[in-house]
């Protein structure tokens, strides 16, 4: 979507257009639910708070400022929403998060095997993610999900370029080491992906 | 960019080469040599190649349900929504609405220019002007009431302690009556003289003799005979 074309319907929501709401919500909500599934870990709280970020961005669109991009603000509110449910909800958020997993990607006509790898692969993922800390797994996530550059990021989380890069550097390090000592997993993960 | 890399086949690239190349920091020429590099290292290149295909897996999105409806219903709850029918009669409203006061405008500046006199209202003077400038009066009147009080008290003590205190009294009796009442005091007994009639009148008792002060010229009814009319040449 073109930068004016969604400034356009920004300017139409903020008036009440429930259509151009509608619009907006379809096209950042995929984007969205992947970075906090990817940060949470669970379903059921990423599909929470990517509905609270769009309803209190939808209610305050007209506090939106122009300059930035919408995916910024949008990101940042559901960024907060999540640091303030951990902080709730630490324990289970931290743990068992992994295992409680179900993927609903899966059609109903897709053969059980496929969809047992699929799954197997996308824990895989998820597990090595949680393992790093969570400064860690947001740049990474930011950087090779979202192709944030790391101006952006450094912006959005409030820490210098050069701690961006760190965090980035060693998470991918940990990840990287996380499928060597699982090496079924990772073999797995490489199968699926090849 | 980057452009620094190893010679292909000289030793495995630092772990700052590989990060740069993650980072998309490197130039494609660089890019090239590091990934030759990485080839003549068999654990190099599969960490490498682990790496990336773990980094292509956290790019492909996960299946998300569409929270369109939920979340609309929502924010509904909190802000209105409008539906488009009502939301260009709200437009045409607010046009009309518009249109109108720029009438209204218009027709005031031309009811203006044409009768300017039904239209100006006449200077008036605020209230608060009014009421500054009436302090201010009262304030002028008050200082010149007690500027003349007070001349008028000079003038009797100048009276008492030049002249004779029958003319003292006389001029003091003449002065208005604030100023007769600032100089009560002196006036009821000026010099001190004792009189056992305290209720007679001033002049009489302004007429008392003063002892050693040569002949008494009285002034008004003698004292001594309220009866008989004050001569010149009375002396008690």
């Amino acid at each position: 979507m073109l930068r004016s074309e969604e400034h356009k319907l920004i300017r139409e929501a903020a008036r009440g257009d429930q259509e151009a709401a509608a619009s907006i919500i379809r096209h950042h909500q995929q984007s969205l639910y992947a970075y906090m599934l990817r940060m949470s870990g669970r379903p059921d709280v990423a599909e929470d708070i990517v509905q609270e970020a769009f309803v209190r961005v939808l209610t305050n669109l007209d506090r939106f400022d122009f300059r930035y991009r919408f995916s910024t603000w949008l990101f940042t509110i559901a960024r907060r929403l999540y640091l303030n449910a951990i902080a709730k909800h630490r324990p289970a958020y931290d743990t068992d998060m992994v295992g409680s997993w179900k993927s609903s990607a899966a059609s109903p006509e897709a053969p059980v095997e496929a969809d047992e790898q699929q799954e197997a692969r996308r824990d895989t993922l998820q597990a090595a993610l949680l393992t790093l800390p969570p400064d860690q797994r947001e740049v990474v996530i930011l950087f090779h999900q979202h192709d944030w550059p790391i101006a952006l990021i450094a912006r959005h989380l409030d820490m210098p370029e050069g701690t961006v890069k760190s965090h980035l550097h060693r998470g991918r390090k940990r990840l990287r080491t996380h499928i060597e000592v699982a090496p079924s997993s990772g073999d797995a993960l490489a199968e699926s992906l090849a | 960019m980057n452009e620094s890399a190893p010679n292909p086949g000289d030793r495995i690239p630092p772990d700052e080469l590989i990060d740069a190349l993650f980072d998309g920091e490197l130039s494609p020429r660089a890019r090239r040599e590091v990934l030759g590099a990485v080839r003549h290292d068999a654990r190099a290149g599969a960490d490498l190649e682990r790496t990336a295909r773990v980094l292509a897996a956290l790019r492909a999105p996960p299946e998300a349900p569409d929270l369109t409806d939920r979340i609309l219903h929502s924010a509904d709850h909190r802000r209105r929504f409008v539906p488009g029918r009502l939301r260009r009669m709200t437009k045409l409203a607010r046009a009309g609405v518009v249109v109108l006061a720029l009438v209204v405008m218009l027709g005031v500046a031309a009811g203006r220019r044409a009768w300017p006199e039904a239209t100006t209202l006449a200077d008036e003077q605020t209230p608060l002007a009014d009421v500054n400038e009436a302090f201010r009066d009262d304030a002028a009147a008050g200082v010149g009431a007690i500027r003349s009080s007070v001349h008028q008290v000079r003038m009797s003590f100048q009276a008492i302690s030049t002249a004779d205190p029958c003319v003292a009294r006389l001029e003091i009796e003449a002065a208005p009556p604030h100023a007769r009442m600032l100089t009560a005091g002196f006036v009821t007994n000026p010099f001190g003289i004792e009189d056992e009639r305290a209720d007679a009148p001033a002049s009489i008792r302004c007429g008392a003799p003063r002892i050693g002060a040569g002949p008494t010229i009285w002034v008004g009814s003698n004292p001594l005979d309220p009866a008989r009319p004050a001569a010149p040449d009375d002396t008690p």
